[in-house]
């Protein structure tokens, strides 16, 4: 079953041993929010060689401390509470119901949580041995989803990244020209599958940091589909995120293609 | 793609060496109920009589065809239905639709390739619709709540959770590893593959003798998609096979549950 994105929220969460517990930004989910689905996005051991690194977009240098996501091995335990105004309708769900790996491995029942959540109220409880940065999403919608999985049409962009500079960001508008800024896109898919995010903006749709990883995939369960958003791409970015400058072939050439 | 279903009954039936057909019992109590899925269970090392189950993980020993018989119209909807379309390990969740009643006395399954050299058994799980469980509501709300259970011995009963009572279930999820939210070591995944819940209201087994193993859930294609089922928590148990003090864990569950308003 593939899902739908009508919008996407992101935060940088860092889990570590003096801690407990971590809430939600309050300036990332608002009240007039509808959530429909929340997961955990962390490295995976289980990367292809060469991907033995998952930049953070939201880290600005390669240098930066927190310039890498990290695998949660070191998390012993981690529970989603979940709360709406009147009461908890998730307690206690383990994490492991919600990480998404490279292959996805992620349930259905974090989807149509279908409701505003309290984020006064909302947590994870969590023990962990070692710190762990990870990014946590949330998609929701603001209207109704449409559901129109028929392709009016594609264009391709293919953008080469000098990966001797380090971590960039890259202004779409610089690839797409600015008559296909109207078209509602419904789809984007990718020829690699990390080292990158996309932050697709404008007024009435916000993709936060989305990572390559779910464009790349196609399992049957997981094709995501957005939900016929705008896109300004003036203002909007792809992040190269890249923590390694590869020395024998400085140069990945990058290859998109956006249905709508 | 996953249908709605309201109970389960795990069947164990024996394999002999060199035996090349498996007539399927009858069962009094699958008489006259809708199937909706069938799992052959090779996921887990033996089955609830201790018996090592033929085909575990994936072994070649055994390979065959499942023929099932309609009961009302006595056809034979699901001729020679390849048994590899119903492994756990293969279909990863994503269960082949049946929704008709069957006579099992009347179906059976052709074995091809039987190299066993001792008694095994196949685990087979029948998923079914029972008409006395009310139909969920269509776009209502979930919530998901948590229990636990800390095995003490071979069966141990399922404690009074007040704030499940009554409450109308959609799935049940297990979680193995770990630490509890109170604090209790979780089970292990080799105990977790000896381990089978039935879940009973009065005397009604809504899920009898069900692999625990097939309630951990991450990771596959699709969950299960139960009809609200309600269950009397300190009339179900769990079975353990083979139990040690090794076992004396928690099992961790989460149940996705209609909302309450």
């Amino acid at each position: 079953m593939a899902f739908n994105i009508q919008n996407l929220a992101c935060f940088e969460v860092e889990l570590n041993p003096n801690s407990h517990r971590f809430y939600f930004k309050e300036d990332v989910i608002k009240p007039d929010m509808t959530i429909d689905e929340i997961f955990l996005f962390f490295h995976s051991a289980e990367y292809m060689e060469g991907d033995e690194y998952t930049g953070n977009p939201y880290a600005q240098k390669s240098t930066d401390d927190n310039s890498v996501l990290t695998y949660f091995n070191a998390v012993e335990t981690l529970y989603a509470n979940i709360a709406d105004k009147e009461k908890d309708f998730i307690v206690n769900l383990p994490f492991y119901q919600m990480h998404v790996t490279p292959n996805l491995n992620r349930l259905q029942l974090i989807q149509n949580i279908n409701r505003a959540i309290d984020t006064a109220k909302s947590f994870f409880y969590y023990n962990t041995t070692e710190t762990i940065r990870c990014l946590c999403y949330i998609t929701y919608r603001t209207s109704p989803i449409v559901l129109n999985p028929v392709m009016s049409g594609s264009f391709n962009i293919e953008i080469d990244v000098d990966t001797t500079k380090g971590f960039q960001d890259i202004l779409l508008s610089d690839y797409i020209p600015v008559g296909y800024q109207a078209l509602k896109l419904k789809k984007i898919t990718t020829n690699i599958p990390d080292k990158g995010y996309f932050d697709l903006i404008s007024d009435s749709n916000n993709i936060e940091n989305i990572p390559f990883r779910l464009l790349y995939d196609k399992q049957p369960r997981y094709d995501l589909y957005f939900n016929e958003i705008t896109v300004d791409y003036t203002r909007s970015y792809f992040r190269y995120r890249r923590p390694v400058i590869e020395n024998d072939d400085p140069t990945y050439k990058f290859k998109f293609t956006f249905y709508y | 793609m996953n249908q709605l279903i309201s109970g389960a009954y795990g069947l164990e039936v024996q394999i002999a060496p060199g035996q090349n057909k498996i007539e399927l019992p009858y069962i009094s109590s699958l008489k006259g109920k809708r199937f909706k899925h069938i799992d052959i269970v090779d996921s887990i090392p033996f089955g609830k009589s201790g018996k090592a189950v033929a085909g575990f993980m994936g072994n070649a020993e055994i390979d065959g065809y499942i023929s099932l018989r309609e009961e009302n119209t006595q056809t034979m909807i699901f001729n020679n239905l390849n048994l590899d379309e119903l492994k756990v390990l293969k279909h990863k969740g994503n269960r082949i639709a049946i929704s008709h009643k069957i006579s099992l006395e009347r179906s059976f399954i052709t074995l091809t390739t039987n190299t066993i050299e001792e008694i095994k058994v196949l685990f087979i799980v029948f998923y079914y619709d029972e008409p006395t469980v009310l139909k969920p509501k269509r776009n209502v709300l979930t919530e998901i709540s948590d229990f636990e259970l800390v095995l003490k011995q071979s069966r141990t009963s399922l404690l009074e959770e007040p704030k499940l009572k009554n409450r109308l279930i959609r799935n049940v999820l297990v979680d193995i590893l770990g630490k509890t939210p109170r604090g209790n070591d979780k089970i292990s995944s080799d105990t977790l593959m000896r381990s089978f819940i039935t879940l009973q209201k009065r005397n009604f087994q809504f899920f009898k003798d069900i692999p625990l193993q097939l309630l951990y859930q991450v990771g596959l294609s699709e969950s299960f998609n139960f009809e609200n089922i309600s269950f009397d928590f300190t009339n179900s148990f769990v079975d353990v096979v083979s139990f040690t003090n090794d076992d004396k864990k928690a099992i961790f569950f989460n149940c996705i549950l209609e909302a309450q308003k």
